[in-house]
């Protein structure tokens, strides 16, 4: 039977990238494997910024694979890939299970979680998403099947985990879910006057906690330049809990931001003011109780903010660099970026833990650094190629999920493991069916 | 609410995907039957994942049909609670349809409900109910699904006329009268709208059986609407591109 699927305009999650695509959106496994034609790009939740989910041929889009499978007593979850991180946590944390790994979003699906390697606030304590999977099926360019794991496979799936969806289509995902005393988390608040306070947290503080992260004012200039609200948080211990508490709260339903803000809404002027405002807002303070929700995801109570970007969107950039870049070259990245005026709201910075597996996995030991800006032009793509010229050159690279300005030469650079990447490639996707904007655009759709 | 199962035929239907996990939330065991029985077997697993519910899958095929399968799985239990018709196909594009498609439309939308839901009465229990997964199409034949629309039709009359036979002394029957849902069915329908969630259509089909009314408009917007199509003289009605 031939399954039928709707021609749509289609966008990253920046909105800057978007393309026509003939869409499919099985419900049923064996109709995906009938939509299996032509050449495309397997898309979940469209969280990516760029255009990794964006292709000019087919997009087999997984949001209605969405069955929960199996769950062992020891909190192993079967799922199809288009079950979201969010889903699952609303369905397990009750019962103490939660995500061993999670985005700052939890509106990606376990498809996209594997696919991009995600990482989160414990980086450094245990890894990526696809290190705490065990198997995955994926339903390869030959319309095959394939059980493959660390164990089995094992090339392939070393592929598959941070592979950006060029292997073929992760149709379920089997992964160790980890134990949840409680739904919240206790966070300390510090507050660092400048970059190298921040820094100076994240060479031996940061290790005390599970979970942390620096929300940076990317706007201040100046002293004040890197300074940042720094976060460590741990599960809070169910005796910490008042009597009558709920152990496992759940939150409310998102508020929309309802239609395109006029472009340069999100103005200078309102970054500054909107930074300075989240700084003087946290207070340093210690074992503040938060609800999972508030301390993954503090982006998901507005669904589809980057709508206030405007028609224009907005791009991310992501970088990690090796462990001996510091001060001086973050201190760079940020004079570059003030240099070129574009507002931006809290960039996130992290030190990351030893790298995954994954061929073409971004994290590695090191400073990572991320941010937001809005797309305004010939002067945003100058600003993003020199910023990826300095990444490269600390020996860092840029993360492939978020990215939307990367060259082939630039990308073979940053991920030396390309070659090998493309050895699996051509071994499970001979014939280059599965392609995207981004694979074509850094040379990783040209099979031989 | 009476006790034993709500049997879904047709349970991977978008829609039945969505009735069966409102059911299964409130705690109802549920028999998932469908055509494919690897994958209403991983609508089952999901459902009792999910909501710690019994949910079983029967293979279920119109074309048999096989609905002496599904009494088999009931024998010795409860009698059901309640069975959701939910199969529909648009196969047989207008103008086009070979005899082969018109058999197929009829029968998969209209032949076999009754078959089905005759053989499974006895099974039935008095105060439960029966829903059959109609369609707006049926209301005034249109150009583009009128082969579709008349077997739907012809659900419809059945349905009426089975609530008639059973007023006061059997199970109750709703007659859904399906618009635009945004499913499996229509998805891949070129300029369709994208329709209403199968969520929100599930919770409006539940709670019509909840009150016991024989014939509903889901989304109810289209009730207003068909009235109007229903009501424009021919010369009006030949004219728009519906
Ligand atoms: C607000 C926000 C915060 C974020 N925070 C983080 C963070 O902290 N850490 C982090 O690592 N990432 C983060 N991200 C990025 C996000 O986690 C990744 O882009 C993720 O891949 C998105 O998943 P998705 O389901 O939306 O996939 P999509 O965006 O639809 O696709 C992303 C990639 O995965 C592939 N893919 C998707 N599904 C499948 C499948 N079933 N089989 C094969 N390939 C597939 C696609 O082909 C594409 O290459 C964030 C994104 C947003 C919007
Ligand atoms: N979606 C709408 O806008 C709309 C509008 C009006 C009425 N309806 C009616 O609502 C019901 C549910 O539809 P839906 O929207 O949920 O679409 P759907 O997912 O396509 O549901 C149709 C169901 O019928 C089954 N089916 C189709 N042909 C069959 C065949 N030859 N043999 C056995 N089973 C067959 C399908 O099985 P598989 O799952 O195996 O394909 C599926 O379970 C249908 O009766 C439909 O006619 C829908």
């Amino acid at each position: 039977m031939h399954e039928a699927g709707r021609t749509l305009e289609i966008a990253g999650w920046g909105h800057a990238m978007r393309r026509r695509a003939e869409v499919l959106r099985p419900e049923q496994q064996s109709r995906l494997s009938e939509a299996l034609e032509g050449f495309g790009i397997a898309r979940g939740l469209g969280r990516a910024y760029g255009d990794a989910a964006l292709s000019e041929g087919r997009v087999w889009q997984t949001t209605r694979l969405t069955r929960m499978l199996s769950l062992t007593p020891e909190g192993v979850l079967t799922a199809e890939a288009g079950v979201s991180l969010g889903d699952i946590v609303r369905t397990f944390l009750p019962r103490g299970w939660t995500l061993p790994v999670t985005p700052g979003t939890q509106w990606v699906t376990l498809g996209g979680a594997v696919a991009s390697d995600v990482h989160g606030k414990n980086h450094h304590a245990a890894g990526t998403f696809g290190q705490h999977v065990k198997e995955l099926v994926l339903l390869t360019a030959e319309g095959q099947l394939r059980r493959i794991s660390p164990e089995h496979q094992s090339e392939i799936f070393w592929a598959t985990v941070g592979g950006m969806g060029l292997t073929g289509v992760i149709v379920e995902v089997t992964i160790q879910l980890a134990p949840a005393e409680t739904g919240y988390l206790s966070v300390d608040y510090v507050r660092s006057g400048g970059l190298e306070e921040t820094l100076e947290w994240f060479s031996g503080h940061d290790r005390r906690y599970p979970y942390t992260v620096a929300w940076i004012d990317g706007l201040k200039e100046g002293q004040g330049l890197g300074r940042a609200v720094l976060m460590g948080g741990r599960v809070t211990a169910s005796r910490e809990l008042g009597a009558g508490e709920a152990r496992y709260p759940m939150p409310r339903g998102a508020v929309r931001v309802p239609f395109d803000f006029p472009p340069g809404s999100l103005s200078l002027p309102v970054g500054r003011a909107f930074n300075a405002v989240y700084y003087g807002m946290h207070k340093p303070r210690e074992n503040v109780r938060e609800p999972w929700w508030k301390f993954f995801y503090p982006l998901d109570v507005a669904d589809e903010w980057f709508r206030l970007y405007g028609r224009r969107g907005f791009a991310q950039y992501q970088g990690v660099y090796p462990p001996e870049i510091g001060l001086g070259e973050i201190r760079a990245l940020l004079r570059r970026i003030h240099a070129a005026h574009h507002a931006n709201f809290l960039g996130v910075l992290k030190r990351m833990g030893p790298p995954s597996p994954g061929l073409l996995s971004f994290p590695r030991e090191g400073l990572t650094l991320a941010l937001d800006l809005p797309v305004q032009g010939e002067g945003t793509l100058r600003l993003f190629r020199d910023l990826y010229a300095m990444t490269a050159d600390y020996g860092g690279r840029v993360y492939l999920a978020k990215d939307a300005f990367l060259t082939r030469e630039m990308f073979r650079r940053m991920y030396p493991n390309w070659e090998a990447f493309m050895a699996v490639k051509a071994k499970v996707d001979p014939r280059g069916m599965f392609r995207s904007l981004l694979s074509e655009r850094i040379g990783l759709g040209e099979v031989r | 609410m009476a006790p034993g199962r709500i049997a879904i035929l047709g349970a991977t239907s978008t829609v039945a995907r969505a009735l069966a996990a409102c059911y299964a939330r409130e705690g109802q065991d549920l028999l998932l039957c469908g055509r494919s029985l690897p994958e209403a077997e991983k609508v089952a697993q999901d459902l009792s994942l999910r909501y710690g519910i019994a949910a079983e899958a029967c293979l279920f095929d119109p074309d048999l049909p096989d609905y002496p399968q599904v009494l088999w799985r009931l024998e010795g239990g409860p009698p059901l609670q309640g069975v959701v018709w939910a199969i529909g196909t648009m196969s047989a594009a207008a103008g086009e349809a070979g005899p082969d498609d018109i058999r197929q439309t009829t029968w998969v939308n209209f032949g076999a409900a009754v078959a089905a839901i005759e053989g499974l009465l006895p099974a039935v229990h008095a105060k439960g109910f029966i829903v059959l997964l109609s369609s707006v199409a049926g209301e005034r034949g249109r150009r583009k699904n009128y082969v579709y629309g008349a077997a739907k039709a012809a659900l419809t009359t059945y349905g009426q006329g089975l609530n008639h036979r059973l007023a006061g002394r059997g199970p109750r029957v709703t007659v859904v009268q399906l618009g635009v849902v945004d499913s499996q069915m229509t998805w891949g329908m070129a300029g369709g709208p994208s329709g209403a969630a199968p969520e929100k259509v599930a919770k409006a089909i539940i709670r019509a059986v909840r009150a016991g009314r024989g014939r509903v408009h889901v989304p109810a917007v289209w009730g207003p609407i068909m009235l109007l199509l229903r009501l424009l003289p021919e010369p009006v009605f030949n004219r728009l591109q519906v």
